[in-house]
């Protein structure tokens, strides 16, 4: 099962949602991510996989606002967003999830729902609080959180807290960039499915774009059409799976043939 | 406001001791309030409190004694001066986490009482800068019905912003700093202001306590002063929106009582805060509540009553 593409509800001029040109993030000696050109799609659900190592979180962290780019440049729909601080970027409609959940403990899950709609609200959004309400139930019900929503957020199981992340990274509003880190680790094969549908079902119905960082490369097969491939920081390789699993740099990179 | 009233009575039935060991209370309990938004609710955990109402008193005092301002413009100005550093001092803690803050603040805090201490010429060092009288009397009763309002002041705009939707950001800022800000909040910002907001609750404290005690020294800047807030907020239970307000109460007139101890008086707080945090992490407020619904549960008929408050974390 894969998807269409799809045309977001914002067509740019050269038609990227999220494009970045030779992005590069150093730590010390060591070049994290190295002259990246990373384009996706508006409506599109895009894998991202390379060995451990190879600067996939990293990009993420960029892409989020919580690493500065050392050089390069990174634009949603056109615009320059790499010197924006993390909060600004999530105002422009971009949520995330982290590998290790990280929830608002002391909150309930409900709470951890309702704090992007705070935020929202208080960058001067006017969405009715009813709305926002019922938009928050709907995605626990969604991720099978509902019964839990009176639950404070630290008693959660490990996959619990990760559909929480996803459902949280939801409530961002407009949602259009969702950045996802390794969401199918160790997580129950039940889970797994509920985490798939949430993603297919958001990119149908409201046209969200996901870049999704994931070793699974069979679940990513039936979630993705196309996936970029990075190795030592560089994108070694883009395409359909077929295109990227016969290019040579990305057998070595992978089978060290 | 059924407490508040008959509090408003103990001057009449109490010696002038007693008045008095309860305006301290009272202060401490405006203190503590101010630190456990920084360090509860925020998760900052600030080593400079104290210094604050070093600060609003010093600031105060100076003015009225240089400038010739009417105390309460002298607080005023106590006030705005802690907020500025307050809000200074939370932009340079910024990116600092836990024991890095805590090292920093109290680097902060000691720096500024070195300071007040070296510049003698001005401010008179361990000599003693002499704040004249509010009330123009050093008897505590008119400034034991002051610190009552002010504590009350205190209560109510600390639970405005607790339950506020700043309120949520300092939560959570305090559980996952990286997560709340991608999920939309400036966390520099509420920082900042968190800082800022509760060096005012300490300066406007210190201020009014200075013109109390009528006679300022570098002496409560000291660290001391720090770990007796400290202690106050962990035994009334860090996090809950009772803790400081239970614990600054109790610890005061414990130390009171127990002042025949002397230093010893440390030992055993060190001591409550050890089996606080180790058996209580919600402090007094935390065993209060457990009392309470225990005996609900065998006394149903009292159980309306005995409804445990809102739980603030």
């Amino acid at each position: 099962m894969t998807i269409a593409d799809r045309a977001g509800p914002k067509q740019i001029a050269n038609g990227w949602l999220l494009e970045t040109k030779s992005l590069t993030k150093r730590f010390g000696g060591l070049v994290a991510v190295d002259d990246l050109p990373l384009a996706v799609r508006p409506g599109e659900v895009r894998g991202l996989i390379g060995p451990n190592g190879s600067g996939k979180t990293t990009t993420l962290n960029l892409l989020s606002g919580l690493y500065r780019a050392d050089a390069g440049e990174i634009r949603l729909s056109g615009e320059r967003i790499d010197r924006l601080r993390p909060h600004e970027i999530t105002a422009r409609g971009v949520a995330r999830t982290f590998q290790t959940p990280k929830l608002f403990g002391s909150m309930t899950v409900l709470e951890n729902v309702l704090l992007p709609a705070l935020t929202e609200l208080g960058r001067g959004g006017h969405r009715p609080m009813g709305e926002i309400r019922d938009r928050a139930r709907r995605l626990l019900e969604l991720v099978t959180l509902d019964v839990h929503r009176h639950a404070p957020a630290k008693e959660l199981s490990g996959g619990q807290s990760m559909l929480l992340q996803i459902a949280r990274g939801l409530m961002v509003h407009p949602i259009r960039l969702f950045l996802m880190d390794e969401p199918f680790a160790g997580v129950h094969p039940t889970i797994k499915d509920t985490i798939m549908e949430t993603i297919l079902r958001m990119n149908r119905t409201e046209g969200v774009t996901f870049l999704i960082v994931s070793h699974e490369m069979a679940t990513l097969r039936r979630l993705c059409r196309r996936v970029s491939v990075m190795h030592e920081g560089k994108l070694i390789a883009e395409g359909s799976f077929e295109e990227v699993a016969n290019h040579a740099v990305v057998l070595e990179a992978y089978l060290g043939r | 406001m059924l407490a508040y009233t008959a509090l408003a009575w103990v001057p009449w039935g109490a010696s002038e001791y007693h008045t008095h060991v309860l305006v301290t209370s009272l202060y401490y309990v405006i203190l503590a309030i101010g630190w456990n938004l920084l360090a509860g609710y925020t998760g900052q955990f600030s080593l400079a409190h104290h210094t604050f109402a070093g600060v609003g008193a010093y600031t105060s005092a100076l003015l009225v004694r240089y400038a010739h301002v009417p105390i309460l413009v002298g607080i005023a100005a106590g006030a705005v001066v802690a907020a500025a550093m307050g809000y200074g001092l939370g932009t340079l803690c910024l990116r600092m986490r836990a024991i890095y803050l805590a090292l920093a603040t109290w680097a902060f805090a000691e720096s500024l009482r070195l300071l007040i201490t070296v510049e003698y010429e001005i401010t008179r060092g361990d000599l003693g800068l002499a704040a004249p009288f509010l009330f123009a009397t050093p008897r505590p009763t008119p400034y034991y019905y002051l610190f009552l309002a002010l504590a009350m002041v205190a209560i109510l705009v600390a639970r405005e912003l607790v339950d506020s939707r700043i309120g949520s950001y300092m939560r959570a800022i305090r559980d996952d700093e990286e997560a709340a800000s991608v999920m939309g909040v400036d966390t520099f910002k509420w920082k900042r202001f968190v800082f800022a907001v509760s060096a005012v609750f300490a300066a406007v404290a210190g201020g009014f306590q200075g013109h109390y005690v009528g006679l300022l020294s570098p002496t409560p800047m000291k660290f001391n002063e720090m770990a007796i807030i400290v202690v106050m907020v962990i035994v009334g239970g860090l996090r809950t929106f009772a803790g400081p307000i239970v614990g600054a109460v109790f610890i005061e007139v414990l130390s009171e009582a127990l002042r025949a101890w002397g230093e010893v008086r440390m030992v055993l707080f060190a001591l409550l805060v050890i089996v606080i945090a180790r058996g209580y992490p919600n402090g007094l407020v935390g065993i209060c509540h457990a009392a309470g619904r225990r005996l609900a549960a065998r006394v149903p008929a009292l159980a309306p009553v005995l409804r445990p408050e809102r739980q603030s974390d």
